[in-house]
């Protein structure tokens, strides 16, 4: 056995042997000694690139996937598909790459994307306007007498949208729907691309049964950013509804069949006022609908202005 | 077969010096030579040993009294590294028909072609039984092989003699008897 173990050891020290550096080789230690220095620098030099590296390509990533998706200004209605946006961002401007056709089975969009271009600034349209379904006059505010009804279109996800309810809405709150010239009517655009929004919206209408909706529309516009990354928006309104009004709206939005039915009639709305983004703001008196392109309260304030000076009297939905 | 100078104790701190200077005197040579085994040329066995002591000197905690083992570990496992390495690259190479291996005149000799053959075999071992290999052939002791590696003394024996039959197995598989 030690015989055995003797002869094995010799085998491989004898196919081994070989590898034994060249006679005569001495290896430098003291060129060595001032390479490791200039090793490290060369490393370090290294690791600068491929940080430089990762940093261009994640600032490459977010700027295709991200800000294609929901732009600081505007959500766009239109969901584009990742090959629409890669597309988009490697030919800005160019035409869209062919779609691949849906098969005849496939499933329909919650709402059909809007094909028809944008309505020329300030258009009037001639559409009818669908009125606010029944039981969801929480949404409207204001003296049914005053000339003029602004509706304005939000996406409860969209960061647009909620800086509009905080800046805008109080300022045309305080100058003209308090006094009596405008009433004011909140139309739910929950888009596609948004996973939360419809259940903010639910959500919304049902504290809008509770007695609540302002309270709940102001929390979730302000909470936004917390809710939106896991949906958890009930814990978002129960720290601002009181705890028997919170029962009530689980309530609804957990039974209610008809809850939807609100946010269906405002997307149709939108269908009708061609809509390309949220947030949106139109303006109806008596000679129609009026799709504004800007959301600027100072553009908005002389619009009314100009609005109210013509002497309109008819209020567009009573 | 205990080489000179091979032994892992510590390092002779000399005044004036700086403690990892010391080391890098004490130990570079032998690690040169041992990744010189493992990899073919003497100049990247220079550079790998170099790089062996910047990892040392970014690791202060390696630095004690058992660097000798952790350099020798470092050592055999970078030269495998390498190893391995240049076969996936002459693999590919082989792959796109090229060869661009410069015409080295020991691939002319006999001891050249063992001496590829060797390294074919220890880059296809497992890396525990392949460190093991080579560092026994550099002359470690089993006290030596226990702290570089990390095993318990009394298990060195046996695990060197299951790396030793899995390298002749390797051997014969690939090259037959001879």
């Amino acid at each position: 056995m030690e015989n055995d173990e003797g002869n094995l050891n010799r085998w491989v020290d004898d196919r081994l042997k070989p590898l034994e550096p060249r006679a005569g080789w001495q290896p430098d230690v003291d060129r060595a000694f001032e390479g490791v220095g200039a090793f490290g620098l060369a490393m370090r030099a290294r690791r600068r690139r491929w940080g430089l590296s990762i940093a261009a390509a994640v600032a490459v990533s977010s700027s295709l996937f991200v800000i294609p998706g929901c732009q600081a200004a505007t959500c766009k209605v239109h969901s584009d598909t990742l090959a629409e946006r890669l597309w988009k961002s490697v030919f800005p401007g160019g035409n869209a790459p062919p779609a691949p056709a849906a098969p005849a089975h496939a499933a329909a969009p919650a709402f059909e994307p809007v094909q028809a271009p944008a309505p020329a600034p300030g258009r009037v349209l001639s559409a009818r306007t669908v009125p606010p379904s029944h039981g969801t006059n929480f949404k409207l505010s204001g003296s049914p007498s005053a000339p003029v009804l602004c509706e304005i279109y939000t996406d409860y996800e969209c960061p647009a949208c909620a800086r509009l309810y905080a800046e805008l809405v109080p300022q045309l709150r305080a100058e003209y729907v308090l006094p009596g010239k405008v009433r004011l009517l909140h139309r739910d655009y929950p888009l596609p691309q948004h996973q939360y929004a419809r259940l903010a919206a639910r959500y919304a209408n049902a504290a809008g049964a509770a007695g609540q909706y302002e309270v709940a529309v102001q929390q979730l516009f302000r909470t936004q950013s917390s809710w939106a990354l896991t949906g958890d928006i009930e814990s978002q309104l129960a720290q601002v509804i009181p705890p028997g009004a919170m029962d009530k709206i689980r309530n609804v939005v957990h039974s209610d069949p008809h809850l939807d039915d609100s946010v269906e009639a405002d997307l149709a709305q939108g269908r009708a006022d061609q809509l390309t983004r949220t947030p949106t703001i139109v303006l109806v008196g008596h000679d129609g609908r009026q799709v504004l392109p800007y959301f600027e309260y100072g553009q908005l304030k002389a619009t009314l202005d100009d609005l109210l000076r013509k002497g309109n009297r008819k209020p567009g939905v009573r | 077969m205990q080489a000179e100078g091979t032994g892992i104790g510590d390092p002779v701190s000399e005044p004036g010096v700086s403690a990892f200077e010391v080391i890098f005197r004490q130990y570079y040579a032998q690690v040169a030579r041992l990744i010189a085994r493992v990899v073919r040329d003497h100049g990247r066995a220079e550079e790998l040993a170099v790089e062996v002591f910047w990892k040392l000197s970014r690791n202060p905690g390696a630095q004690g009294e058992r660097v000798g083992g952790w350099l020798y570990r470092t050592a055999v496992r970078t030269g495998l590294y390498e190893l391995r390495r240049q076969g996936r690259r002459d693999r590919f190479a082989h792959l796109l028909h090229r060869d661009d291996q410069p015409a080295d005149p020991e691939q002319l000799t006999a001891t050249a072609e063992t001496r590829r053959q060797v390294r074919a075999v220890l880059a296809a071992m497992k890396p525990g039984q392949a460190e093991l290999v080579l560092l026994r052939a550099e002359g470690l002791s089993y006290e030596d092989l226990a702290v570089a590696l990390r095993l318990s003394p009394a298990s060195v024996g046996t695990l060197l003699s299951r790396a030793h039959q899995a390298f002749r197995k390797e051997y014969i598989q690939r090259y037959g008897e001879r």
